[in-house]
């Protein structure tokens, strides 16, 4: 009954595993298996690969390879700078700054800081778009805290931050800047010299690099306590025998994604507009979140009134398709989503509310085809 | 004694008088807990223009989930 090949449109939840990655992957899942660690030439090839990726990831992000620490992803990076900031020696205020839209990799790193550290925590306020309320960033920041956390481009309405301003209001005051990267690495430049930013997270799966591995970059000099203890990997910060497969894959896929960066941006700009114009044209009513123009390529965070978007996720779906919904059901219950309340979306739009994110995979005709899947499976809900 | 009356649901769109649990289920999980459309599974795959199939992996996942819409 469906008209089309499945649809994969959900690409800021992850994404397909790029052929270049795998092929580059591979060897070191077969014959060469040698832990870097080791002493004997069988591990050379293990040891040598692991530091040009780290080259590679390096250059990528215009830091310095000795700068990028491996992790196992997103979400242990995130931890692991809010925990640096607790452990730090700072402790001038013990009070970490966040926005009131970060990932709960961030939120709730923080509220172990504040159940076990005493900590007090910041959500400094975003405004309808997901932007930084400046005057009130500044007032938190006046107040010295220990560290800030505020994510470079958002999960669910795709909001690009200004880092590199609130970075600078940060420093003239001496304060950490970590800034969460996870959807934006391997989508829009990133550059961590003009960012400014003393820590900053990625993830591998979010940039068609394999799932399991990512990494933290820390800028020379920034104090950094080890995350894992057990071993010298990772100049001692990090201890664990290295996913060398995982970190290949990562680099290759990375350094793939930079290149055609601006091709595939520029046919997932025409997709969003296509995708735009049917939905407003067809459907009046639907609301469009995040920043018009500070916005990540390919995402669309959809408001439409009336309706469960759990129901009209599992509709799709039924009919060929993969978006995410911004509210998740707990069995009984279905929760708003802390970012689009955040942004003061009302309760009937932020129920409804799902999110669309083509990538480098998809197809240009898919905006058109999901697009239509919406207004026809919406009003089927509706009637 | 008086006569103990069961209140069924009918198919909106066919003659099946009483739907199951399961076909109340997975119209208020797809259509909405507000409904007041209610379909067989044949009806609602029609509707949706998809297969009876996926309705009934739909609803296993809902389950095993513990979706309250289903107890």
């Amino acid at each position: 009954m469906k008209e089309h090949a499945y649809i994969y449109a959900d690409n800021a939840a992850t994404t397909k595993l790029a052929p270049e990655a795998l092929d580059a992957m591979m060897p070191f899942l077969t014959n060469d298996y040698g832990n870097p660690s080791s002493l004997y030439s069988f591990s050379r090839s293990s040891k040598k690969a692991l530091e040009e990726s780290r080259a590679i990831i390096a250059e990528c992000i215009n830091a310095d390879p000795e700068e990028i620490i491996f992790t196992c992803g997103g979400t242990e990076s995130d931890n692991w700078a809010i925990k640096n900031f607790v452990h730090s020696d700072l402790h001038r205020s013990r009070n970490i700054i966040i926005s009131r839209i970060e990932h709960h990799a961030i939120f709730y790193s923080c509220r172990e800081a504040a159940t076990f550290s005493d900590y007090t925590i910041t959500a400094v306020p975003v405004d309808k778009e997901g932007k930084i309320i400046l005057p009130t960033y500044e007032i938190s920041v006046a107040k010295r805290p220990d560290g800030i956390s505020i994510m470079l481009a958002n999960n669910e309405i795709g909001t690009i931050e200004n880092i590199a301003q609130l970075v600078e209001i940060a420093h003239k005051q001496n304060i950490p800047f970590h800034t969460d990267a996870v959807q934006a690495i391997g989508h829009i430049p990133v550059d961590v010299k003009k960012l400014g930013v003393d820590m900053m997270s990625a993830s591998a799966h979010k940039f068609n690099g394999p799932k399991g591995i990512g990494f933290l970059y820390v800028k020379q000099d920034t104090p950094l306590i080890p995350f894992m203890n057990g071993g010298e990997q990772e100049a001692g910060r990090r201890a664990g025998t290295e996913n060398v497969a995982g970190i290949v894959g990562m680099a290759a896929a990375l350094k793939l994604n930079c290149g055609r960066m601006l091709e595939n941006n520029k046919k997932l700009e025409r997709m969003t507009d296509t995708f735009h114009s049917i939905v407003s044209e067809s459907l009046p009513c639907a609301v469009f979140n995040g920043a018009f123009a500070d916005r990540l390529p390919g995402h669309i965070c959809l408001s439409l009134p009336g309706i469960s978007a759990e129901g009209l996720m599992h509709v799709l779906d039924l009919r060929g398709i993969a978006v995410s919904t911004g509210a998740a059901c707990n069995s009984s219950s279905t929760e708003i989503s802390h970012v689009l309340n955040a942004i003061g979306l009302p309760d009937d739009l932020a129920r409804g509310t799902i999110r669309i994110t083509f990538g480098a995979d998809n197809a240009e005709e898919d905006a058109s085809l999901v697009a239509n899947e919406i207004i026809k499976s919406y009003k089927k809900m509706l009637s | 004694m008086p006569e103990k009356t069961i209140k069924t649901t009918p198919c909106d769109a066919c003659d099946k008088a009483a739907l199951s649990k399961d076909e109340i289920g997975i119209c208020k999980k797809l259509l909405g807990k507000e409904t007041e459309r209610f379909y067989c599974l044949d009806c609602l795959a029609q509707y949706l223009e998809c297969d009876v199939d996926e309705l009934l992996a739909k609803i296993e996942e809902f389950k095993q989930e513990g979706c309250t819409l289903f107890l």
